[in-house]
């Protein structure tokens, strides 16, 4: 169906190349009010970009009426900026595994089984549970004027509660997900539930049982936050239009050796995972950060042909927004050191999430307030924090990390260690 | 959409969208909806929404709150349609912008500008008889200045939204080169020194803070299984009388219907440091047996739930300088940029200054003003008269929906608040 769409354009203009997203999503809602919610989203959204006249031109729509997107392509490049758009040639793509067959014939009624087995396991007197379970299974087509076809079928499925502690004073909201490409497994949902009680279940502590300095260590959860900045330095545009501190450093040691950061779309069954992106450009493997050295960055087609460099392979493109560059899978090198010996000596703050930093932190500054903060005293979760707050330049905290733990999580299309901090501040309560 | 940078223009798009949604409940089921992209697919939608609902067995029974059924065919507001806007007076609009912004400094590096503008016909029907339709027009600018200097690199934000009125961005325009000169003074801005102090908010900041803490607090669908403030609950001084309103033409969340159908209504939430209002679809309404307030919302096809409209916090006496005028030393955060509400608030604040001796001093970068959500409203102990509503072109994100919102305020004072040091 792409094709034809490309099929009609290409005599008008010089290049041109789209992609074409399915989608089917059902939703089951379990609230804790007792109403229930099962929702079916199904649409579909095309991209369409041209060049014609050494000018692009693009047009989204969600309708399926390709002369009226194509037109709006055409009109769009009369005001469209100068420029080149150098699309890929065909080459073969690598096999990933992006669908799972029993979720692509999972209906709603297995979706709610998930839900309510969660449900079920999670219940208790003091808490209010909200539970949902998303399954959603789709096509993401793209095709070039220089002869690119490619399609893949895509499932993505997430199970996740909130909970509400009650009887707590100030009620926090705990909101904790699973989400892959497969069905669940029970070992998935069983990990899930088992975090809800880990977090939950200690007493919030009225003081703090030692007024020593203790280490820190932040869980997968909690790294995600910290090395936001990084994730939006590590942008090709950043690092070439200067906004990133990472610019004119490539080999250079950007920070400690214990880090290392990689993309990976090939990977099998995560969320991020494609063997193309949606410029039509071959996925692989993008070293970013190795042992602390700055060796890389993602870039797309059009930020790469306003800056000068290749693309990397990290096109997102959706009906409504103009072309972005998005990480796949990014992922956080794991280190040597089992997540246990961190905690089973001395006193350790356990910090297992923090909200995401919004805005543009990429200068690294950034202030981490918590509710999930706990005292650990050889390896004992004693109580929970009240709330604890790191602030700081994160290139600065980096060079406090003493470890990194040999266990990682996927948390989405995201996977890391913990690291264990030694010398930080934290405000506790 | 129109995009441009320093170097020149980056983008220009258009998309149409179609998108509609049903939902539907059965007595003694939950909830069935489904979406569809075409009219010869609402009966299909109907039919899944129907079995959806009969597959999910309710302990509660959903009951809405009564709403007699309507007819009426809103148009697009004369003049205020952005399609008929000539593209090249748009892209004029975008290129006046990057060249003030960059006229202002050297130090001025990278620039962005963005237009946006768009038409959307709202159709909203029931099985009950009420027939809506809307054409809201929306246009808006962001901008963005990028100072740097000896490798000290700054920036700064500025939006503008507006239902139409191309006068509004004009006038916004006419001071975009304000944003320039935030970056460029927070180059030589310190860092604020972390501790207590009394604080005055700038009018914009106050409504975000008045919009994440309260007005969330106060709106039946702001987080799962959350229990709303209770009514009767007090959250500060008798100068605080907060509400949303979603019927004052021109504002970012501003609509002639939610999407039940209910006409949006100004709602007060706290009356006198007291709360004494919730906001509620027809469903939250019919649980606590009052009447909805507006306050259904969504994206295209998201599911309603109790969402803000434009949340304010009403006047008291008094101007931004009469607050200043007393404090020995404080601190003035003028430019919000973020805000976190997990247990703790902390908003992130862009430049602002040290207040010493009762006026405005040193900028300072990096602030951020935290504290016990409902604690720091307690800490407000003065209210000023200078209420203005923020046209900036704001959204609010709950559980992966992003609808627009308002936000207006006067200044006001804490008295004694944590501020903290991002820098």
């Amino acid at each position: 169906m792409i094709t034809d769409l490309l099929d009609g354009v290409a005599p008008l203009v010089t290049a041109a190349d789209a992609v074409l997203k399915t989608d089917e999503t059902v939703t089951v809602s379990l609230g804790s009010d007792g109403v229930g919610r099962l929702e079916r989203h199904s649409g579909m959204g095309c991209h369409l970009r041209v060049l014609k006249d050494d000018r692009i031109g693009m047009a989204g729509a969600t309708d399926g009426r390709w002369p009226q997107l194509r037109q709006a392509a055409l009109d769009s490049v009369a005001v469209g900026p100068l420029g080149s758009l150098l699309l890929p040639a065909p080459a073969p793509t690598p096999s990933v595994h992006t669908a799972d067959r029993v979720a692509l014939s999972a209906g709603p009624m297995q979706l709610l089984d998930l839900a309510k087995s969660v449900a079920r396991r999670i219940e208790e007197d003091r808490w209010q549970v909200d539970v949902w379970a998303e399954r959603s299974a789709g096509r993401v087509e793209v095709a070039n004027t220089r002869g690119v076809v490619a399609d893949y079928e895509q499932t993505l499925v997430g199970v996740g509660a909130t909970i509400l502690d009650t009887k707590n004073l100030t009620p926090i909201p705990l909101s904790l997900q699973i989400v892959g490409t497969s069905w669940p497994t029970g070992l998935d949902a069983e990990a899930l539930v088992t975090t809800v009680m880990e977090w939950l279940s200690p007493a919030t502590l009225d003081r703090l049982p030692s007024p020593d300095p203790v280490r820190v260590c932040l869980g997968p959860r909690a790294v995600r936050a910290l090395l936001r900045p990084l994730e939006l330095g590590l942008l090709g545009e950043s690092v070439f239009d200067g906004s990133s501190p990472f610019r004119d450093r490539v080999g250079d040691v950007v920070v400690p050796d214990l880090l290392t950061i990689v993309d990976d779309p090939t990977i099998a069954h995560r969320p991020g995972s494609r063997p193309i992106d949606d410029d039509g450009v071959v996925s692989h493997r993008q070293s970013l950060i190795d042992r602390g050295r700055f060796s890389g960055w993602v870039s797309d087609l059009a930020s790469g042909a306003r800056l000068g460099i290749p693309s990397t392979g990290h096109a997102r493109r959706r009906p409504h927004t103009p072309p972005r560059v998005a990480y796949s899978n990014l992922m956080v090198g794991s280190g040597e050191t089992p997540t246990a010996e961190f905690l089973n000596e001395g006193e350790v703050i356990v910090i297992e999430d923090v909200p995401i930093p919004r805005g543009n932190v990429m200068d690294g500054r950034v202030t981490l307030v918590t509710p999930w903060a706990y005292w650990m005293s050889e390896g004992e979760r004693v109580g929970r924090l009240r709330s604890a707050t790191i602030s700081g330049n994160v290139y600065d905290l980096l060079h406090h990390v003493v470890a990194v733990s040999r266990e990682s999580q996927w948390v989405g299309a995201w996977c890391g260690p913990s690291l264990l901090l030694d010398g930080i501040e934290v405000r506790v309560r | 959409m129109l995009s441009y940078r320093r170097r020149g223009q980056e983008f220009a798009t258009s998309t149409e969208e179609a998108i509609g949604v049903v939902r539907c409940f059965n007595s003694g089921h939950g909830w069935g909806s489904a979406t569809f992209a075409t009219l010869d697919e609402v009966r299909s939608a109907i039919s899944t929404a129907h079995e959806f609902s009969l597959a999910l067995p309710t302990r509660h029974s959903i009951r809405l709150s009564e709403l007699p059924p309507r007819q009426a065919d809103i148009p697009c507001p004369e003049g205020r349609d952005p399609r008929a806007i000539d593209v090249a007076i748009k892209r004029d609009f975008v290129r006046r912008g990057v060249e003030s912004l960059r006229s202002v400094d050297r130090r001025i590096g990278d620039v962005r500008v963005k237009w946006e503008d768009q038409l959307t016909e709202v159709v909203v029907v029931n099985s009950e008889g009420m027939v809506l339709v809307e054409r809201r027009p929306s246009i808006s600018m962001t901008a963005l200045a990028v100072a740097a200097e000896s490798g000290t690199v700054e920036r700064a934000l500025g939006s503008c939204s507006t239902a139409g009125a191309l006068h509004d961005v004009e006038t916004w325009l006419g001071g975009i080169s304000a944003i320039s000169e935030r970056a460029v003074a927070a180059l030589h801005a310190v860092p604020v020194i972390p501790g207590r102090y009394p604080v005055v908010l700038a009018p914009t900041f106050a409504g975000l803070l008045v919009h994440r803490v309260i007005g969330h607090r106060c709106a039946a669908g702001w987080h799962p299984g959350a229990a709303l403030l209770p009514i009767g609950t007090r959250i500060g001084p008798d100068s605080l009388t907060i509400g949303d309103d979603g019927k004052t033409p021109g504002l970012r969340g501003t609509s002639a219907f939610d999407c039940e159908g209910t006409q949006p209504q100004n709602t007060t939430i706290v009356q006198n440091g007291v709360v004494v209002g919730h906001l509620h679809t027809r469903a939250s309404a019919g649980a606590a047996g009052l009447g909805a307030t507006g306050n259904a919302r969504a994206p295209a096809a998201g599911f309603p739930t109790s969402r803000l409209t434009n949340t304010y916090l009403a006047k008291g006496m008094g101007t931004g300088a009469d607050l200043i005028r007393d404090l020995d030393l404080g601190v003035y955060l003028g430019e919000p940029l973020s805000a976190t509400d997990d247990g703790m608030v902390t908003l992130r604040a862009g430049l602002g200054r040290m207040i010493r001796r009762g006026e405005l001093a040193e900028p300072v970068k990096g602030a951020s003003l935290s504290g016990d959500p409902l604690g720091l409203f307690g800490m407000i102990d003065a209210v000023g008269a200078d209420f203005t509503w923020d046209t900036a072109a704001a959204t609010c994100s709950l559980g992966g929906q992003t609808v627009p919102v308002g936000s207006g305020a006067p200044h006001i004072r804490l008295v004694e608040a944590l501020v903290g040091d991002q820098s």
